[in-house]
């Protein structure tokens, strides 16, 4: 079943739609979902809220690329959902590493107090992207949205495990320099 | 946090990046951003493995022969399913399928297993209760459990197989479990999903009693802390309730490149399955090692690149050496 299939049975509210979406994209959200909760329990309950949330609404905001928006929702599921984790588990190494790396972007600033307005802040980084090869944004959302290894996404470009953290490395300090001019650091 | 804001503020970013950078999607739409044609890149990496049963086997190639049924001798046959996609996205299937019948009576399991069917039973009960879309939504069926262990010895215990031999690799263990899947005669009579709705399957499902189809102890290890390279440890036990033939599948590429042999250690024949997948210009290399015995199939997978293919040969040696009496 294609994209455009799968859209029309959410839009049609067939309830076919959710066992459809499940057998084409399951994998791939369980993948999501394990990369940043590394709980096969959390990770399922995250990829059924998905499966919930894409339900609501989709009849609302008809998506162009139905695998992105569904990876969207189950990110930001998976992602409160640690937040909000108060058991004892093991928190996922590769989205706790991900995190101290990006503090550089923030390192010494002087002004705490300076409340980022997300949107803002979302289309000035889709600007900052969109300068970018597509290399490095695979690079980099490879490491900050996805939250895989920085081994998995290098093999995955070809390059050396060495000259991806050198390209993130060098990433990350252009993103921190951009945000600067555009005010979001001061 | 200011780093938070800034993950919270990638996750809102436009699906045009994100379906871009997907790693894990198999396959992917055009994209365009900033006037570049960009096709997404097909990920063609091996799809986690799943024990199935042998429903119906059309188009079979067999790969080697049926070998005698002597002491040591090879237990176990591969067979080859190819089927040709129209834009490169077709699969190869390859099936590890016991050819002598390995069902275990449940009265062979003393541990806690036993009640497996009683757990399965209360889960199905209560994704009664949920309301009727979170059912259509549950990313998994209610008659699987997973049941997690700190130790092999404990899983071993939880199984209580008197007499078993297991492989004691000695790796740093990543993840230690069991996953049981539940038999009900009415799963098997209605197996599709909309089926599952209906009040006459809830009042069957309701009512029967569940029993234990099949079950695989996995052992996830590290044998290479530098590469991140892994490998997985199976032990799969079928039942009396299971299908006619026992086999494992391996999902693959249309472009995988296999490769079979058989090897002899410590008075017993191993099957190997070697797999180079092509993966964006990279190739991504595992072999799978298999063994029947005591009525267990014994599955031994390990993830290498070029670089450490010498040291993955090493730890297959080790795992086929390593298997002990309990």
């Amino acid at each position: 079943m294609t994209d455009a299939e799968l859209t029309d049975l959410y839009q049609n509210r067939d309830e076919a739609a959710i066992s459809a979406t499940a057998a084409r994209y399951q994998g791939m959200l369980m993948r999501v979902a394990m990369q940043i909760l590394n709980d096969r329990e959390d990770a399922e309950e995250c990829v059924n809220d998905t499966y919930l949330a894409a339900w609501d609404a989709v009849p609302s905001a008809v998506p162009a690329h139905l695998g992105a928006f569904l990876c969207r929702i189950a990110r930001k599921k998976a992602i409160d959902r640690l937040r909000n984790n108060t058991r004892k588990k093991r928190q996922a190494q590769e989205y706790a590493v991900s995190l101290e790396e990006l503090s550089e972007v923030f390192a010494g600033d002087s002004s705490p107090e300076r409340a980022l307005e997300e949107t803002l802040l979302t289309e000035a980084i889709e600007r900052f992207l969109a300068e970018q090869t597509a290399e490095v944004r695979k690079l980099f959302l490879g490491r900050y949205y996805w939250f895989c290894p920085v081994r998995e996404i290098a093999q995955s470009c070809g390059i050396s495990e060495a000259n991806a953290k050198t390209v993130l490395f060098r990433t990350r300090r252009k993103l921190r320099e951009y945000l600067e001019k555009e005010g979001f650091m001061s | 946090m200011k780093e938070e804001q800034l993950i919270d503020a990638l996750g809102k970013i436009d699906d045009a990046f994100i379906a871009e950078s997907n790693p894990f999607a198999e396959t992917g739409p055009s994209v365009v951003i900033q006037g570049e044609a960009k096709r997404e890149t097909k990920m063609s990496s091996p799809r986690r493995r799943r024990n199935m049963f042998l429903i119906a086997v059309c188009a079979v190639l067999l790969l080697s022969s049926i070998a005698a049924y002597a002491a040591g001798g090879v237990k176990g046959l591969f067979r080859i399913l190819r089927e040709n996609g129209t834009d490169g996205d077709g699969t190869t299937t390859v099936e590890y399928t016991t050819i002598e019948d390995v069902k275990i009576p449940m009265s062979a399991f003393h541990g806690e297993i036993k009640n497996a069917p009683k757990e399965i039973k209360k889960q199905y009960d209560d994704f009664l209760k949920l309301p009727e879309m979170q059912r259509f939504a549950s990313s998994k069926l209610p008659t699987s459990l997973y049941k997690s262990f700190a130790t092999v010895d404990e899983a071993l215990d939880y199984i209580g197989y008197a007499g078993m031999v297991y492989p004691n690799l000695e790796y740093p263990k990543e993840r230690i479990g069991i996953e049981i899947q539940g038999y009900s005669p009415v799963d098997a009579e209605l197996s599709e999903q909309g089926s599952m709705l209906s009040s006459e399957y809830e009042k069957a499902k309701a009512e029967e009693e569940y029993s234990l189809e099949m079950f695989t102890l996995m052992v996830d290890m590290k044998y290479d802390s530098a590469s991140d390279c892994f490998c997985q440890s199976w032990a799969t036990f079928f039942t009396e309730n299971a299908g006619p033939l026992c086999s494992t599948r391996i999902g693959l590429s249309e472009k995988a490149k296999l490769a079979t042999e058989e090897r002899t250690a410590g008075g017993r024949t191993f099957s190997l399955l070697h797999v180079e997948e092509p993966d964006s210009g990279k190739k991504l290399l595992f072999t799978d090692v298999f063994l029947t015995e005591d009525n267990i199939v014994f599955t031994f997978h390990i993830t290498y690149s070029e670089d450490n293919r010498a040291e993955a040969e090493t730890v297959i040696t080790q795992w086929m050496n390593s298997f002990r009496a309990r």
